[in-house]
């Protein structure tokens, strides 16, 4: 029974894995356009920044220590941030969901696959990112334990924006368009995650409203994690990041329920 | 709109209806659009204010060069997010599916009909209160009287630019069969412009420029508005414009050719 289980997900995910490198070039584009960019854009302006202050650090940041922030900053982003739910909204607008209720492997089970396999390959993108911003001295050399400690941190992380992904993309039970959600929330996850301006830089007191919301663990957390500067313990981390995802599974199982229930079969 | 009207206003102002139409009749939808700009404007506005608490410049530039530059940006992509922007991915799915035969059939310039196909109407409503910020900025920075003379034709400039550097990229939809890389690709070129051209390397800068000209089409017109701008840039800019138009027909005819036709 639990073979035939394995079975079923291994083969979607292969599945799924072919499927996004059928289209090399595509796929390679959306690979190197985020890693172009960063370098371009987050790197950059945080230099010039420093150098307008004539390399004077900033909220206990040295240059060196923001443009590496940046890096891991870059790298979690890889990691974390995947979208794979992007066509359940289409899906269930369009009656296309039917497929999936009738088929011997259930919707969310199909989604996660489709998650695990682009992580897989966004874990080998990430891998070969951090070895060429250390050959280009980017970064300063490896530390395994904080490496180890932030490559776990991260995927779990990614757990949290897959679930919270797909929560958003259920709103398509009662909404029409619901990118809207996923790109606002977009915005402010780039904003208050840390993910080009630190937490550590913002006002006291939206530092501390934003640990009573999940977005420090989107970047700058695992960021810390990885450059070994982390104000929170791991374990703590990582009870938190749990707590964030039970709820968010939660929320999802009622969503999908309560959806369901409204579901036509024919889109709207 | 008058029959003396050209077709293609026509056409523009039927499908701007339509697509008003579509939106108005899902009352949610209408105001999460409204939402999604009014969250765009505030992130944008404060991860560059936000900077400026830290420093006083960036190169020469302080806080209120960069938001006149921020806000002009915000006001241009306002009417390209608009009228353009929404057709990208459509035209990455017709693509995919062979639907862009149907376009192609039709009595209109191609072109024009696959990137006005879809309009997003909610937009241009944000416009106006965007450009109040672009004129508050103008006056804070003390643009001259040419300055302000000048600025609808170069904010016309920034727009027609952006618009056509967009459209010569995803003429690479035509080769590539997904359609979601080469749309990364330019939406991550809409990120390079959010920051003035001196803030990146020499050579990069050079490209993005010379080559291709995202960075110059917002930089240069703000440079020409607030007298910061050398000679040859906005002549550069218009022949560039020129060199980019002639390179998007020479890329669709020959993208044209390759097409295949999913549906047929």
């Amino acid at each position: 029974m639990v073979s035939h289980e394995i079975r079923k997900w291994r083969k979607t995910i292969s599945v799924s894995l072919s499927r996004y490198m059928a289209f090399k070039a595509d796929f390679f584009l959306m690979l190197v356009a985020p890693s172009f960019v960063f370098i371009a854009i987050n790197y950059n302006i945080w230099r010039s920044v420093y150098q307008s202050r004539g390399g004077a650090s900033i909220s206990g940041f040295s240059m060196d220590q923001m443009l590496q922030y940046q890096c891991w900053s870059f790298i979690v982003t890889l990691l974390v941030r995947s979208h794979r739910t992007w066509n359940l909204s289409e899906h269930i607008r369009y009656g296309r969901l039917t497929a999936f209720l009738l088929y011997p492997f259930e919707a969310w089970k199909f989604y996660a696959s489709e998650f695990i396999a682009f992580q897989l390959l966004q874990l080998v993108t990430a891998v070969l990112a951090v070895s060429v911003l250390q050959v280009f001295n980017f970064l300063p050399p490896p530390d395994i334990g904080a490496y180890a400690i932030g490559f776990g941190f991260s995927l779990l992380v990614s757990v949290l924006w897959f679930a919270l992904d797909f929560t958003l993309g259920l709103a398509a039970f009662w909404l029409d368009e619901v990118w809207i959600f996923r790109v606002i929330f977009g915005f402010f996850a780039v904003l208050f995650s840390g993910a080009f301006i630190p937490i550590e830089l913002f006002p006291a007191g939206l530092q501390s409203f934003l640990t009573y919301t999940p977005f420090p663990f989107i970047t700058s957390v695992p960021a810390h994690l990885f450059m070994g500067t982390s104000s929170v313990s791991v374990w703590s981390a990582t009870v938190t990041l749990l707590g964030w995802i039970g709820s968010l599974i939660l929320c999802a199982v009622v969503v999908w329920r309560r959806g369901l229930r409204l579901y036509n079969a024919a889109g709207i | 709109m008058s029959e003396g009207t050209s077709p293609y206003l026509r056409v523009l102002h039927q499908q701007m209806l339509n697509s008003l139409a579509k939106l108005m009749s899902f009352r949610l939808n209408f105001l999460l659009s409204m939402l999604f700009d009014v969250a765009a404007f505030v992130t944008f506005y404060y991860t560059t204010d936000f900077l400026f608490l830290y420093i006083s410049h960036i190169g020469t530039w302080n806080r209120e060069n960069f938001l006149f530059y921020i806000f002009w940006l915000q006001s241009v992509n306002a009417i390209h997010a608009g009228i353009v922007a929404p057709n990208f991915w459509n035209f990455a799915a017709e693509i995919r599916d062979g639907n862009l035969d149907f376009r192609l059939l039709r009595p209109l310039g191609s072109l024009f009909d696959v990137f006005t196909a879809m309009t997003r109407p909610v937009t241009l409503l944000t416009t106006p209160f965007i450009l109040g910020f672009v004129i508050y900025y103008g006056i804070q920075l003390h643009v001259s009287v040419m300055g302000w003379v000048m600025m609808p034709f170069l904010w016309v400039l920034s727009l027609i630019c952006i618009v056509l550097v967009e459209v010569m990229i995803s003429m690479g939809l035509l080769w590539t069969k997904g359609g979601d890389g080469i749309n990364f690709v330019r939406i991550h070129c809409q990120q390079f412009q959010r920051w003035p051209d001196f803030v990146y390397p020499d050579r990069m800068r050079w490209v993005f420029t010379r080559i291709i000209p995202f960075l110059a089409a917002v930089t240069f017109p703000v440079r020409a508005v607030i007298g910061e701008g050398a000679w040859w840039e906005i002549p550069f800019l218009c022949i560039a414009m020129i060199g980019v138009w002639f390179m998007t027909r020479w890329l669709w005819t020959l993208g044209l050719r390759r097409y295949e036709s999913a549906s047929s």
